[in-house]
């Protein structure tokens, strides 16, 4: 089954649910106030019970719900080696790679998440 | 006037980013899953080029005054198998089980930190390569994994006392390798400890928490409190090798033991680094396959948190023969006693597990009751070296490379490669091939004893160990011919594995969502998982939560509180 397909059956399966429990809520629900609702005033006026649509919720969207893709955490780890091949093999190679350093963090920390 | 026709459906194609590529997806991915594969190929691949150096070792001692290697390519040789399996291969492919199979099995969408986690893999990959590298410079690390100084120092004070050094980058590679590999460890420990404590599916208290899961927090820590000490080590040795410090130098009053204790200390915590995972995931197998939940879960749990800590209080045990003082002798000795109690207690409940059972002997069961059994022969002779008498008697020899390879081969890569069956339904919709499974699996018993058991009879007979060939008078001839005729028949195994995946990834049977009626959160969901593992969080009520979905007429919760 593929993402798509089952992003769609999931999500009509939570609107179903959602439906039964609206329904049962307003079946549930006394004129005036909730059930069991004590505190309500005019707990007995004659007012239709005003049933209101409620919205479907919809399924959490994948983009919302996963990581973003990045490519700062490859950048550092580059970056990084070159600065430790850097401690053995010539002061500019390390300096480079600290530049490097600094800039993927830099780039990571200032990334939209 | 000429008109031209514009087909919108061929010239409006947005063009795709890195990210959407192939290749891209890869190189930029933040999922778990993915990441988890990453490093289990990684971790694999670099198996494979351990096992050929393990090879050529058992080819240059098959026979006395073996001609295959001279002594500074053997010294390279055993160093960089000991680097490869231990830091490439085993700590990388258990971080890969983890990062896939944990967020799933706590019923979580990714690890904490998904960049962290793409970072850490990316960390290993360039580390390892920039290891392995070292051979294309030619100057490979060739003073064993542990890389004793004085003899990895350079050049100042060598010859001193008839102190011999490395000279060349040879060490640099190790230290440098090390430290780089050391990062991407903490990457993870933090990432896994953050992921087990804060995102756990809700109701899914400690105590349910699965035992793979335990066991990976508990390995996090243990890199977290163990690498300092080996980044310090590494620290000294570099200044001593390219600033004139003399940390490591007797001879300007440095201490040579001052490595030892700093290098055991991050050292001996780290074979339970890479064994704890494996413990976890026998755990896991163990009671799917025998229809039962596990025996003493609590115990399990717990012993492996006493192990844990435990394995800081037994690094000298390493070091008897260096002429330790009395007092510190018998208290390494004690607390290596010690800790074979929480260990044995995980191997009576695995016993008891299993014991009563509906037993399914798949290959993933035959691989984790193989490794109960190797394991019981690799701590019971590690008992052994627990007794200083003893220990200075076989010290260094072939004894010693019998026990680790009997716990971590026979221990860590049975496990291995029962998580591997046991989980590849997940990571890839489709079965491994039973029949060849279990052809792998009795390969590798056969062969795994065939090699290191005969190690126990010649260090017993003096064989030191890392020497690179023998004379044909010692007596020692048979058992090395057979130690290399065990090494051959694992790689026979190997290969035999690595047809049946290609074969299974081609061919194979399709395996279901849920293929081992299993018991843990990682199966109720498609396999393999969509991308974002759960799209609403499952409630947990006990220690079996897909048991108790499955089975809600006999579920774990009304019958046990926990």
């Amino acid at each position: 089954m593929n993402e798509a397909q089952h992003l769609e059956e999931k999500s009509e399966s939570v609107a179903v649910e959602q439906r039964s429990e609206s329904q049962e809520q307003a079946e549930q629900q006394e004129p005036g106030g909730k059930s069991g609702d004590l505190s309500a005033p005019n707990a007995a006026a004659p007012e239709a019970p005003v049933r209101k649509k409620r919205r479907k919720k919809a399924p959490p969207r994948i983009e919302d719900i996963t990581p973003r893709p990045s490519f700062w955490p490859i950048l550092l780890a580059v970056a990084l080696c070159i600065t430790v091949i850097g401690l053995d093999i010539h002061p500019i190679v390390f300096v480079l790679g600290l530049l490097l350093v600094i800039t993927a963090i830099i780039g990571w920390g200032v990334e939209r998440r | 006037m000429a008109t031209r026709t514009i087909d919108s459906a061929t010239t409006l194609v947005p063009r795709r980013s890195l990210g959407e590529t192939y290749f891209g997806e890869w190189l930029m991915t933040t999922d778990h899953k993915k990441i988890g594969l990453m490093y289990i190929v990684t971790g694999f691949f670099f198996f494979l080029v351990g096992g050929m150096e393990a090879l050529l070792i058992r080819t240059q001692l098959a026979f006395p005054n073996g001609k295959v290697l001279d002594p500074q390519t053997y010294n390279e040789i055993f160093t960089m198998h000991g680097v490869t399996m231990i830091f490439l291969f085993v700590m990388p492919i258990l971080t890969g089980f983890g990062n896939y199979v944990v967020p799933l099995m706590i019923g979580a969408r990714d690890m904490a930190f998904p960049r962290l986690n793409a970072f850490g893999y990316w960390t290993v990959l360039f580390g390892g390569l920039f290891l392995q590298s070292s051979f294309l410079f030619g100057a490979p690390p060739d003073g064993g994994w542990f890389q004793y100084a004085p003899l990895s120092e350079m050049a100042a004070g060598c010859g001193v006392h008839a102190v011999t050094c490395t000279p060349g980058a040879n060490a640099d590679f190790w230290v440098l390798g090390t430290l780089l590999l050391g990062i991407s460890s903490i990457a993870g420990s933090v990432n896994f400890v953050v992921t087990i404590l804060k995102l756990r599916a809700p109701g899914m208290s400690i105590n349910r928490m699965p035992l793979f899961s335990w066991m990976q927090l508990v390995t996090s820590f243990l890199l977290l409190f163990a690498l300092p000490s080996l980044t310090a080590a590494s620290g000294l040795l570099l200044l001593d090798r390219h600033l004139g410090t003399h940390f490591y130098q007797y001879f300007y009053g440095g201490d040579p033991l001052l490595w030892q204790h700093l290098f055991w200390s991050f050292g001996h915590p780290e074979v339970y680094i890479l064994i704890l995972p494996a413990f976890g995931m026998v755990s896991e197998i163990l009671p799917v396959f025998s229809r039962k939940p596990i025996f003493g879960y609590t115990f399990i749990a717990w012993s492996g948190v006493a192990i844990g800590f435990l394995s800081f209080t037994v690094w000298a045990h390493h070091m008897f023969a260096v002429g330790l003082p009395p007092v510190a002798q018998a208290f390494f000795a004690t607390s290596t006693t010690l800790i074979a109690i929480p260990t044995a207690v995980k191997i009576f409940n695995w016993v008891a597990t299993v014991y009563g059972g509906k037993l399914n002997l798949k290959t993933p069961m035959l691989f984790a009751l193989g490794f109960v059994a190797m394991f019981l022969i690799g701590g019971l002779n590690g008992a052994a070296l627990a007794v200083v008498p003893f220990d200075y008697q076989v010290t260094d020899t072939y004894f010693v490379v019998a026990h680790i390879h009997y716990v971590l081969f026979g221990g860590t890569v049975f496990a291995i490669f029962g998580g591997i069956f046991y989980w590849f339904p997940k990571f890839t919709g489709k079965l491994l091939d039973e029949r060849l499974g279990q052809i792998q699996f009795w390969l590798m018993l056969i062969g795994v004893n065939l090699t290191f058991f005969p190690m126990h009879l010649l260090g017993l007979f003096g064989m030191p160990r890392r020497v690179y060939t023998y004379p044909a008078d010692l007596g020692w001839n048979d058992l090395n011919l057979m130690a290399s005729a065990g090494a051959f028949i694992i790689g026979v195994a190997i290969m035999v594995f690595l047809y049946n995946l290609v074969y299974s990834l081609k061919v194979g049977r399709k395996s279901g969502d849920d293929p081992w009626d299993a018991f843990t959160l990682e199966w109720d969901t498609a396999s393999p998982p969509p991308k974002y593992n759960f799209l609403e969080l499952p409630v947990v009520r006990s220690r079996r939560p897909f048991f108790d979905k499955k089975y809600p007429e006999i579920a774990d919760w009304k019958t046990v509180t926990h």
